[in-house]
């Protein structure tokens, strides 16, 4: 009597009937470990898309940057819609550098450190948009497997401890608990390894883009800064030229 | 952020759906029929256990003698000073005749003790003894086969009229005091027979009861044989045992228990024929049962329940299985006959299915 009991123990192994014999603790590490794995797919998802939208626009941004259009036509049809990457520093730059000619803030030397600042700023902002959420993978990454370990330890022990209460010591008895137990582990594992991988990959993106962005600035903070030497110069010759 | 969440939400929903279907059923392990070896474990006993045998042993001795009962115990003497005789017990008519009768007999040395077993008390009774009549506590007196037979008798007619002599005379000589002789005449002991306690306890008395009567006795062959009969008789068996000195045989030479792969089969050719009632708690239906076996392995008389379930049915299915088993005769070492020629089976549902 007792061996068809045995032998319906041990004949399903299947995920299903792994699951729902879990103990309940067990039951909510893979639940919670299911969530992260949807939560980080989705970032993984969500981050792939959002950099190749950027890596475009940085290209088109870059291209008629160059194409020698004017900056004040530029910036005017820029600043009507709220721009990401390279747009945001174009902008800040120019927004800072407008408001000092507007004034008649004269003074070249604080006004290029201005411009440098808005855009770090700008950059710093924009860097932050760029890396947000990566490190919840990070924390997937290094912690789902600890956490699929707990469950397994935990869902372990209480098989053992029921192979104690049914004194036998079969293979038959102790397989399935600990098969069980060890799901845990694999959706740890499950979670863990692509929110590795996928972290790698996306925070490498991620610095590629941001040194797309730093070269842009300081390309833009130089020829903004030739452009007030220019203007500095040629009033300084104005006010010789009147003297 | 929705669309990311949405399209990794549709994947795992993907994934783990065709895991339920296709990770279902793995399959099991195709275990290819290994042919078991037999390993037999050669228990140690079963060397040390081989029998002691003793070499002046009766050919034909019995095989099996009954155990030894213990007799009651005998409280010590009490002789003070150099009396020989007890005096914390009343005298009796029958230590008296005995004296006498030693005492009219012309050479009581020469006199072989009688040398059954149930005999040896009128030697013994030379020391004053609270229990005068030891012979039927030991069980050696049920010794069917007298020992008379093995040893010739010298003189049995001294012996034969000494006994009614001291029964029929005990009031008319009164010679309490006089030495009496040879208290040991042990060289003839009857057959070895086990040491039973009683014979342990008495020996040390003799001694001491013979060191004095050394000088009458004449001969030193006599003080030879008393010191010879210190020795105590090894048993039939094991250094140890209570059972009759024999030569030492071929029916226990192998070791008398059963090793556990012996049992081991005893226990699968029941537990084919036992089909257990059903019940929730397969714990309560533990049975023992008793039953003998002949040589031939068949059960001899009804198996008795020594231990019974509680449970009508289970008794009954348990002996039923013993039975139902032994019409076949049970296979087991037929040299071993002596260790499961009575058997008790212990039947535990929730062991069995293991």
């Amino acid at each position: 009597m007792e061996q068809i009991g045995l032998a319906a123990a041990g004949g399903e192994v299947s995920l299903w009937s792994l699951f729902i014999e879990a103990g309940f603790v067990v039951k909510l590490v893979m639940i919670g470990l299911l969530a992260a794995s949807v939560w980080s797919w989705a970032i993984m998802i969500d981050k792939t898309l959002a950099f190749g939208r950027l890596r475009r626009a940085f290209d088109r941004f870059e291209d008629t940057f160059w194409s020698g259009q004017s900056l004040e036509e530029l910036y005017r049809s820029l600043s009507d819609r709220k721009p990401a990457g390279m747009g945001a520093l174009f902008v800040a730059a120019m927004r800072e550098w407008k408001k000092s000619f507007e004034r008649g803030a004269r003074s070249p030397i604080s006004l290029q450190s201005r411009i440098d600042r808005a855009m770090d700023v700008a950059l710093a902002r924009e860097m932050e948009n760029i890396g947000s959420r990566l490190s919840y993978l990070a924390s997937v990454g290094s912690a789902a497997p600890f956490i699929g370990l707990f469950g397994t330890v935990v869902g372990i022990m209480t098989s053992f401890q029921a192979i104690a209460g049914s004194e036998s010591t079969n293979l038959a008895v102790v397989a399935p608990g600990i098969a069980e137990a060890l799901l845990a582990t694999a959706l740890g594992l499950v979670a863990a390894i692509p929110a590795v991988i996928g972290y790698n990959k996306l925070s490498s993106d991620a610095g590629k883009l941001g040194g797309r962005m730093e070269a842009f600035a300081d390309e833009f903070s130089s020829i903004l800064s030739r452009q007030i030497d220019e203007r500095a110069s040629t009033t300084t010759s104005r006010a010789q030229a009147a003297e | 952020m929705r669309a990311g969440l949405l399209t990794s939400g549709t994947l795992h929903a993907i994934v783990l759906g065709w895991g339920l279907f296709a990770l279902s059923a793995p399959d099991s392990f195709d275990v290819p029929d290994v042919e078991s070896l037999p390993i037999e474990l050669v228990s140690l006993a079963e060397l040390t256990q081989i029998q002691k045998g003793a070499e002046e042993a009766r050919k034909d001795g019995p095989a099996a003698p009954k155990p030894t009962e213990k007799p009651p115990v005998q409280t010590e003497a009490v002789n003070l000073g150099e009396n020989e005789r007890d005096q914390s017990a009343p005298q009796t008519e029958e230590q008296k005749a005995v004296e006498v009768e030693q005492a009219v007999l012309p050479k009581p040395s020469e006199a072989p003790t009688p040398a059954t077993p149930p005999r040896p008390e009128p030697v013994r009774e030379v020391e004053p003894e609270p229990q005068p009549e030891s012979a039927p506590a030991t069980e050696v007196a049920a010794l069917p086969e007298p020992p008379q037979a093995v040893e010739p008798d010298p003189e049995p007619a001294a012996v034969d009229s000494a006994e009614p002599l001291a029964v029929e005379q005990p009031e008319q000589t009164r010679i309490p005091d006089r030495v009496p002789v040879p208290a040991a005449r042990p060289e003839q002991p009857p057959a070895r027979t086990a040491k039973t306690p009683e014979r342990r306890e008495t020996e040390p008395k003799r001694q001491a009861a013979a060191a004095p009567k050394a000088p009458d006795s004449e001969s030193i062959e006599d003080e030879v044989a008393a010191l010879l009969n210190q020795e105590k008789a090894s048993g039939g068996g094991a250094q140890r045992s209570n059972q009759q000195a024999s030569v030492g045989g071929q029916q226990n030479t192998g070791g008398s228990e059963l090793t556990q792969s012996e049992m081991d089969a005893l226990r699968a050719q029941i537990q084919a024929c036992w089909s257990p009632p059903a019940a929730l708690d397969a714990s309560s239906l533990k049975v023992s049962v008793r039953f003998k076996l002949d040589q031939a392995g068949m059960v001899d008389g009804r198996p008795s329940v020594t231990a019974s379930s509680g449970n009508q049915a289970a008794d009954e299915s348990a002996r039923r299985a013993i039975l139902i088993c032994g019409q076949r005769g049970y296979k087991l070492p037929t040299e071993k006959y002596d260790a499961w020629r009575d058997v008790v089976v212990n039947f535990d549902p929730s062991e069995m299915f293991r």
